[in-house]
C-alpha cells in the first residue's frame, strides 16, 4: 500500500514539475545581444510620470540567414537601464538575451555623470559575465554601434577583438566591468577606460579616459595611454620607437619589442610618503638604421636600452606631474601599496590629497636580449 | 516460465521410495525400485516412451551360450551411432568375454560387463524408474538386462559441435580469438586449458525442471570466498522453474537487484575474460547450450575492462581506459546537455558558436525536445536494424541510412546540424564501451536524463547524474557494493579501475572481492641484464 | 559506517551552500584578515568533535537513542532525541531554501521557487531512502568528483589577484578578526550529527582523526578561497556579493569554457549533501526511536520529515527573509552542537561515568 501511495506521489510530482519547464525558452527565439551602448538621453521624454534617463542601444546578429541585414540595432530609452528594457517588448519579436554581451559602450556625457547607477544593473544580472570588456565613446556610444566595420561580421566581433588583443600589440590596458567596478569601489583606486571613435567611418582607439572612481575627469591621447599603462604595471607588450642623437646629430633610429613589469616599493617619513617605482622593459630589438654591428658593439646597444628608458621616463614623469596637478587623482595605481603597509591610518583620505602630496620617483630599465636574425 | 509445482509421488508399488535428491524433481513419474524382469522393466517404462517415435528400442543378446536378453534404448540422433555400434553393441553381442561367465553373473552383470566389455568413459547405474526416464531424455544410451534391477546409464553424446571462433560482440585487437560454444564441456575444457590448477573446482548441476539443463559451477578453492560461492549455489539451488533456455534466465533469477537496468553479473563469451575473473575470486556459471558465461560477483568498474587493457602496455591501456569512461558520460549526457544549453542556459556556449546554432534552429520548426528524440529513436532504429540483418547488409544498413538519413533531416529541416551531430555522436560514444551490456544500458539512460533536461536544464541533468550514480551506490553483487572500488573507496584497486596501473605493482588480487589468497604475484627480481 | 566514510559526512555537512557565501561573512569584519578569522572559526567544529568523540566513548555498545534514555531517562531522553531531530529537519529546510534560491538566481530564475525546493527535497529524500550506507559512500564520492573543482581558483589568482588586498595581515586587528571569527564558526555548524552518526561507525577509535582530517580538508580550501576572493575583490567591495565564489569565477574569462561560473554552479547544484545528511540522521534517530525495523517504516519517517522540512523551506518570502532566517538558525548551532554533548558528559557524571550493558 505505502509502495503504491509513493510510487504515485513521485508520479504526480514529476508530471507537475516536469510539465511547468519555466525556464525553457529555444535559442531560436532569443536574440543574441553582442553590443551594447548606454548613454544619458538627450532627448528627454517621460515614461510612467518619470523622466527618460537612459538609452540603451544593442546590437544583435540577425538568426534569419535569409535577410539583407546581417546585423539589427535596436534603441530604447527608458528611466533606468533595465527599465528601458520594457520598451523591447514593443519592438523586438524575440527574447533578448544580454547575458551575451561581450562589450559594453558608454557614452561620453554618460561617463562624465557617473557610471555607478548603470553598473548597478549589469552587476546584479547574475548571467552576465564581469569579464565584459568596457569602453567609452567620444559622442553618443549608440551612434557608433550604427558604423559596419567593412570586413567584420558586425562591430560587435570588430570591438571585441580590438579590444581583447590590443594589450599584446601596445601598451595599452583592457578593462573589464570587472576591473572598473573593483577600482571604483576600492580606497586608492581609480579606473581608466579606452575611449573609441569613430575616424573616417572607421572605429579607433584614441586614447584613455582618467576615472575619479566612476566619473571620467580627464583624457590622455595615445601618446599619453603609453606611459599610464606602463605607471599602472598593465602586463603588456609593445613596440616603442626611439631616436639617438648625440650633439643634435641623429645617430640611430629604430624600434624595439618589449614587454613590461612594475615594482613599486614605498616608503614614509612621518606625513611624507615616497614612491619608487621601478619599471622594467625587456624585450628584442626588431630595427635599427645604424649599421653598426651590436655584436661587437656592446655599448651600442646599452646605448639604446638607455635611450629607450630615457624616453620612457620622461613620458612617466610629466604623467605624474600631470596627474599631481590636473587630475588629482591616483590613476598610476600606486596608493594600494601605501594601503598595504598602512591600511587603517590611510583608507579613509587616501582618495582626498594622498597622491599630490606623494613624492613619485621613476625609474625604467630596458633589458634587450634579442637581437632577432641580424647581428 | 511458471514455476512448477511439486506434485506427490504416486503409491509405490514396491518398497518405500527414496528420498528425492534436490533439483531431481520429477513430473509425475513414480520413483520405484526397477524390477529384476526385463519384461517388467520394459512394462513400466513403455507409457514414459511410447509417445516420442525418436526413442529407439533395440533388443539384443549378450553372449551366445548362455545369452542374457537385453534392451538398449536411446534417442536417435543424440548418441554417437558409430560408438554404439564399435563400444557398446560389438563388444557385447560379438566379442562378448566367455558366455558362461555372462551368464553367471546374474544380479552383478551390469558392472560386469561396464568393467569388462564396454569401451567407453562414462556410464552409471541406475536402479530407479524417475533416474531411467530422466536420462533416457537427458540423451543418455540405457542398456536393460534381464536379471538385474540395474541398468547401465552411458554417456555416448554426439558432438554436434560449431566451430571455436572469436565472438561477434567481443572483439578485441589482441589476445585469444577464441570464443566459447554451446556445449558445457567444451566451454569447461577451455576454462582447464587456460587453468591448469588443480584447485579449480567444477561443480554441475541440473537446472529447469523441464529442459533440464546442465548448468556447471567453476571456482578456485583456496582463492574464492566460501561464503560467496555457498550464497551462489544457494541461489542457484532456489531457482524453481521449468524451463532455462539460455543463461540470462540464470542471470536474471539469481541477481540481488531484479529492477535496476545495470547487470550485476558479467557476461563474456571469452575463455580469457572468464579465466581471469576466476583468478580474482569470482564464480563462473557456465549453462550448456549457451556460448558465455555469468561471473559473480560484478563490479561496475569490470564492464569498462577488457582482456585486451592487460596485453597492451600501461599507458596505452590506461588511454583507453579513460577514454572509455569518458565515452559512457558522453554517450548519456551528450543529447541531454544540448538540451540543456539550447533550451535553458545558452551562456554556457561560446558566442561564436552560439549564433550559428540558433540561426540553424531558427530553421526548424519543432522544439529541441522533439528534435532530439526523433533523431535518438532515429538512430536506435538504424542500429537495431543493423544487428538484425546479415553480415555485410547490416554493415551498409547502418552506414548508409544513418549518413543518408542525418543529411535527408537536414535539408527537410527536420532536424539541425547541431543536433544530428550530437545523436550520431552519442551513438558512436556508445560502441567505444567494451561490454554490450554497458552499451545498451547507455542507450537506456539517454532518455531519462533528456526528460530530466528538457524540464529543468543543467540542473535537472546534474541531479539526475545524481540520483543515477545514488542508484548505482545502492546496488550490491552477491552482497559485494557494486561501485567498489570507487565507491566505498579501495585505494589499491584504483590501480585497475579508471586507469591500468603496471602489472609488476599488481601483486594482489582485488580487495573488493572477497577471497582468500590475496597475493597474487611475489616480489619481482632483477631483470636478466643486472 | 567506516571511520573514513564518516569524515566524508564530515566534510558533507558543512560544506554546502556554505561554501559559496563565507567570504563575504569573513571578510565583514575582519576585512583583509578574513582567512584568519576562517581558521580560528574552523575551531569550533574540532571542539564538538572532540566533546562527542568523548561522549561516544563513554558508551561503545549504545546509540543516540539508548545513551540518551540511558542518560535522562525515557521521557526525557526521548525528548532531547527529538529536539535534536527537530534541529536537524531545521538545517534540512535552511539548505533547501538557500540552494533553492542561489539556483533560481544563476540557472533557473522564471522557475518558481517551490518547484526548485520540491526537486531538491525530492532528491534529497531520494539519496537519505537509500539508507546511511549508501549517504556515506555519496559523500565520499562527491568529494573526489569536487575535487578538480579546487583548481579552478588558479586563474583567477593568475589574472585578476591583487595580492595587497590581504596586506597588512592583523591590520584589522584582533577584536574585528575574533568577531569575524565568531561569525564563520556559525557556518561550520551542523556538526551535532555527529551525536547520531558516531554510533553507526565500526572503528570508533579513528573517528577522532578521521574528523580531524575531514575538518582540516574542510578548512583549508575555505581559507584559500576566502583569501583569492578577497584578493580579486578587495574587501570591501566583497561585501557586495551574495555568492562571492561565483563572482570570482565570473569575474574571468576562462580559456575555451568562458562562463566557469555557471559551469560550476551546474556542478554545485548536487552539493546539498547537508540536506540529505541531516535527513538520514534525522529520519534514523526518529525509527530507533520509535522502535521500528523495518525499512518502509524509515521511508515512512523519512518522508514525513522532508515534508516538514519542505513547508519550512518554503517560510521565507524572499531572498532577504532566507538569509535573515538563515543568520537566526545558524546561532542555533553553536548552542546545540557545543550544549548537547556538555550536557550529556554533565549527565554522564552525574550518572557516575557508568559504563552500560543494554
Amino acid at each position: 500500500m505505502f509502495k503504491k501511495i509513493s510510487l504515485i506521489l513521485i508520479i504526480l510530482t514529476a508530471i507537475t514539475t516536469g510539465s511547468g519547464c519555466w525556464d525553457a525558452q529555444d535559442i531560436a527565439e532569443r536574440s543574441v545581444v553582442v553590443l551594447g551602448a548606454v548613454d544619458l538621453n538627450q532627448e528627454g521624454g517621460i515614461q510612467f510620470g518619470k523622466p527618460v534617463q537612459y538609452d540603451a542601444t544593442i546590437l544583435m546578429p540577425n538568426l534569419y540567414t535569409d535577410t539583407a541585414e546581417k546585423v539589427r540595432i535596436a534603441r530604447v530609452s527608458g528611466v533606468s537601464l533595465s527599465g528601458s528594457r520594457d520598451q523591447r517588448a514593443y519592438i523586438n519579436p524575440q527574447t533578448i538575451l544580454t547575458s551575451m554581451i561581450r562589450v559594453y559602450l558608454f557614452g561620453e556625457s554618460m561617463s562624465i555623470s557617473g557610471l555607478a547607477p548603470v553598473l548597478d544593473s549589469l552587476l546584479r544580472n547574475p548571467l552576465l559575465s564581469n569579464s565584459v570588456y568596457m569602453a567609452m565613446t567620444e559622442g553618443q556610444a549608440g551612434d557608433m554601434i550604427t558604423v559596419q566595420p567593412p570586413d567584420f561580421p558586425d562591430l560587435g566581433i570588430y570591438i571585441i577583438d580590438l579590444l581583447r588583443k590590443v594589450n599584446d600589440k601596445s601598451f595599452f590596458p583592457v578593462i573589464t566591468l570587472h576591473d572598473f567596478r573593483v577600482q571604483s569601489a576600492s580606497p586608492g583606486k581609480n579606473p581608466v577606460l579606452p575611449i573609441l571613435r569613430v575616424d573616417a567611418g572607421e572605429v579607433k582607439i584614441s586614447g584613455l579616459g582618467i576615472f575619479r572612481k566612476d566619473k571620467l575627469i580627464d583624457r590622455v591621447g595615445l601618446d599619453g595611454a603609453r606611459p599610464l599603462t606602463l605607471l599602472r604595471g598593465v602586463k603588456c607588450k609593445g613596440y616603442i620607437p626611439f631616436v639617438i642623437t648625440r650633439e643634435g646629430e641623429e645617430v640611430d633610429r629604430g624600434t624595439v619589442f618589449v614587454g613590461n613589469g612594475r615594482k613599486v616599493r614605498v616608503e614614509r617619513q612621518g606625513d611624507q610618503y615616497t614612491f619608487n617605482i621601478t619599471i622594467t622593459l625587456k624585450g628584442q630589438l626588431i630595427e635599427h638604421e645604424n649599421p653598426v654591428i651590436l655584436t661587437r658593439n656592446r655599448e651600442f646597444l646599452s646605448m639604446i636600452e638607455a635611450q629607450v628608458a630615457a624616453d620612457i621616463e620622461s613620458e612617466c614623469q610629466t604623467l605624474i606631474e600631470t596627474m599631481q596637478e590636473e587630475y588629482r587623482v591616483d590613476c598610476i595605481d600606486i596608493s594600494k601599496y601605501a594601503l598595504a603597509k598602512w591600511r587603517s591610518e590611510l583608507e579613509d583620505t587616501v582618495d582626498e590629497g594622498f597622491i599630490e602630496r606623494a613624492n613619485i620617483n621613476v625609474d625604467v630599465k630596458v633589458h634587450i636580449g634579442n637581437t632577432g636574425d641580424l647581428i | 516460465m511458471r514455476k512448477m509445482p511439486k506434485k506427490p509421488a504416486a503409491p509405490p508399488p514396491a518398497p518405500e521410495p527414496a528420498e528425492k535428491p534436490k533439483n531431481l524433481q520429477n513430473i509425475n513419474i513414480p520413483d520405484i525400485t526397477l524390477p529384476v524382469s526385463l519384461a517388467e522393466k520394459q512394462t513400466l517404462l513403455k507409457p514414459h516412451i511410447e509417445r516420442s517415435h525418436d526413442i529407439v528400442n533395440r533388443p539384443f543378446t549378450i553372449g551366445a551360450q548362455q545369452p542374457v536378453e537385453a534392451y538398449a534404448i536411446y534417442i536417435n540422433g543424440v548418441i554417437d551411432t558409430d560408438a554404439f555400434n564399435a563400444s557398446i553393441l560389438r563388444p557385447l553381442m560379438i566379442y562378448g568375454e566367455d558366455p558362461q561367465s555372462a551368464g553367471d553373473q546374474g544380479p552383478e552383470l551390469p558392472e560386469y560387463i561396464a568393467r569388462t566389455l564396454l569401451t567407453v568413459g562414462l556410464f552409471r547405474e541406475i536402479d530407479r524408474l524417475a533416474d531411467l526416464v530422466r536420462d533416457i531424455y537427458d540423451g543418455m544410451l540405457i542398456i536393460m538386462l534381464e536379471g538385474s534391477s540395474q541398468v547401465l546409464s552411458i554417456d555416448i553424446h554426439k558432438a554436434h559441435l560449431r566451430a571455436i571462433e572469436e565472438p561477434v560482440s567481443e572483439r578485441g585487437l589482441r589476445g585469444s580469438k577464441e570464443g566459447f560454444i554451446e556445449s558445457l564441456d567444451v566451454n569447461i575444457s577451455m576454462v582447464r586449458r587456460r587453468l591448469r590448477d588443480p584447485k579449480l573446482v567444477v561443480k554441475k548441476t541440473v537446472m529447469g525442471q523441464r529442459t533440464r539443463t546442465q548448468v556447471a559451477l567453476l571456482y578456485i578453492e583456496d582463492i574464492a570466498d566460501p561464503n560467496i560461492v555457498k550464497e551462489v549455489e544457494t541461489r542457484l539451488n532456489n531457482v524453481q522453474i521449468d524451463a532455462v533456455v539460455a543463461s540470462g534466465y540464470i542471470e536474471q533469477l539469481v541477481q540481488d537487484h531484479p529492477w535496476t537496468v545495470f547487470y550485476q553479473h558479467r557476461v563474456t563469451e571469452k575463455p580469457d575474460k572468464a579465466v581471469m575473473q576466476i583468478l580474482e575470486g569470482r564464480v563462473l556459471i557456465l549453462v550448456d547450450g549457451t556460448p558465455s558465461s555469468i561471473s559473480a560477483p560484478s563490479l561496475f568498474v569490470e564492464f569498462f575492462q577488457a582482456p585486451g587493457d592487460y596485453y597492451e602496455r600501461t599507458w596505452i591501456a590506461s588511454f583507453i581506459r579513460v577514454l572509455r569512461y569518458i565515452a559512457f558520460f558522453l554517450a548519456v549526457s551528450t543529447s541531454a546537455m544540448y538540451i540543456a544549453v539550447v533550451n535553458f542556459q545558452p551562456e554556457l556556449i561560446p558566442q561564436e558558436l552560439l549564433v550559428p546554432i540558433a540561426r540553424f534552429r531558427n530553421q526548424v520548426p519543432f522544439a529541441v525536445v522533439l528534435e532530439v528524440l526523433v533523431l535518438e529513436i532515429m538512430m536506435q532504429l538504424v542500429i537495431e536494424a543493423g544487428h538484425h540483418l546479415p553480415g555485410n547488409v547490416g554493415q551498409t544498413v547502418g552506414v548508409v541510412g544513418g549518413i543518408i538519413m542525418g543529411q535527408a533531416a537536414i535539408t527537410a529541416r527536420f532536424a539541425s546540424p547541431a543536433a544530428v551531430i550530437v545523436a550520431s555522436f552519442s551513438a558512436m560514444c556508445t560502441f567505444v564501451l567494451p561490454s554490450p551490456g554497458m552499451a545498451l544500458i547507455s542507450r537506456v539512460l539517454r532518455l531519462p536524463m533528456i526528460l530530466a533536461a528538457a524540464s529543468f536544464g543543467a540542473v535537472g541533468f546534474a541531479l539526475m547524474w545524481l540520483i543515477l550514480i545514488t542508484h548505482m551506490t545502492s546496488l550490491t553483487s552477491v552482497g559485494v557494493p557494486y561501485m567498489s572500488p570507487l565507491s566505498p573507496t579501495r585505494y589499491r584497486d584504483l590501480k585497475d579501475s579508471i586507469i591500468r596501473y603496471f602489472l609488476t605493482s599488481m601483486k594482489d588480487r582485488p580487495v573488493s572481492i572477497p577471497s582468500q589468497d590475496k597475493v597474487r604475484q611475489a616480489k619481482q627480481g632483477v631483470t636478466g641484464n643486472q | 559506517m567506516t571511520s573514513k566514510q564518516i569524515g566524508f559526512m564530515i566534510l558533507g555537512t558543512l560544506v554546502g551552500i556554505n561554501f559559496l557565501t563565507i567570504p563575504r561573512t569573513a571578510s565583514e569584519w575582519a576585512q583583509q584578515d578574513a582567512w584568519i578569522a576562517v581558521l580560528i572559526g574552523a575551531l569550533l567544529p574540532l571542539v564538538v568533535l572532540v566533546l562527542i568523540e568523548r561522549l561516544g566513548r563513554q558508551f561503545p555498545e549504545m546509540d543516540f537513542i539508548q545513551m540518551s534514555q540511558f542518560l535522562f531517562g525515557k521521557i526525557a531522553g526521548s525528548v532531547l532525541v527529538i529536539l535534536l531531530c527537530f534541529h536537524m529537519i531545521i538545517g534540512v529546510a535552511r539548505e533547501i531554501a538557500r540552494f533553492a534560491y542561489v539556483e533560481s538566481t544563476f540557472l533557473l530564475p522564471a522557475t518558481p521557487i517551490w518547484a526548485i525546493s520540491l526537486l531538491i527535497l525530492l532528491v534529497s529524500l531520494y539519496v537519505a531512502g537509500q539508507g546511511a550506507q549508501v549517504v556515506a559512500r555519496i559523500n565520499e564520492l562527491l568529494f573526489y568528483l569536487y575535487l578538480p573543482a579546487f583548481f579552478l581558483i588558479v586563474y583567477p589568482l593568475m589574472t585578476v589577484a591583487d595580492y595587497t588586498y590581504l596586506l597588512p595581515v592583523g591590520g584589522s586587528g584582533i577584536g574585528s578578526i575574533a568577531r569575524s571569527a565568531f561569525d564563520v564558526s556559525l557556518y561550520f555548524g551542523r556538526m551535532e550529527f555527529l551525536m547520531v552518526a558516531y554510533f553507526m561507525v565500526n572503528r570508533k577509535d579513528e573517528v577522532l582523526k578521521a574528523g580531524a582530517a575531514a575538518l582540516v580538508a574542510v578548512a583549508v580550501p575555505y581559507m584559500l578561497f576566502t583569501a583569492v576572493c578577497v584578493m580579486v575583490f578587495g574587501a570591501e567591495d566583497l561585501q557586495d556579493q551574495i555568492t562571492p565564489i561565483l563572482a570570482m569565477f565570473k569575474s574571468v574569462a576562462y580559456p575555451i569554457l568562458e562562463r566557469m561560473d555557471l559551469l560550476f554552479m551546474v556542478a554545485w547544484s548536487v552539493a546539498f549533501r547537508p540536506a540529505f545528511n541531516l535527513l538520514c540522521m534525522s529520519g534514523y534517530s526518529l525509527t530507533r526511536l520509535l522502535n521500528l525495523q523495518k525499512r518502509k517504516h524509515y521511508l515512512m519517517i523519512l518522508t514525513v520529515s522532508g515534508t516538514a522540512a519542505y513547508l519550512l523551506s518554503s517560510i521565507p518570502r524572499n531572498i532577504v527573509d532566507v538569509i535573515i532566517y538563515s543568520n537566526w538558525q545558524g546561532f542555533t548551532h553553536p548552542i546545540v552542537g557545543l550544549g548537547y554533548p556538555l550536557l550529556y558528559h554533565l549527565a554522564a557524571r552525574i550518572r557516575g561515568g557508568q559504563k552500560q550493558n543494554v
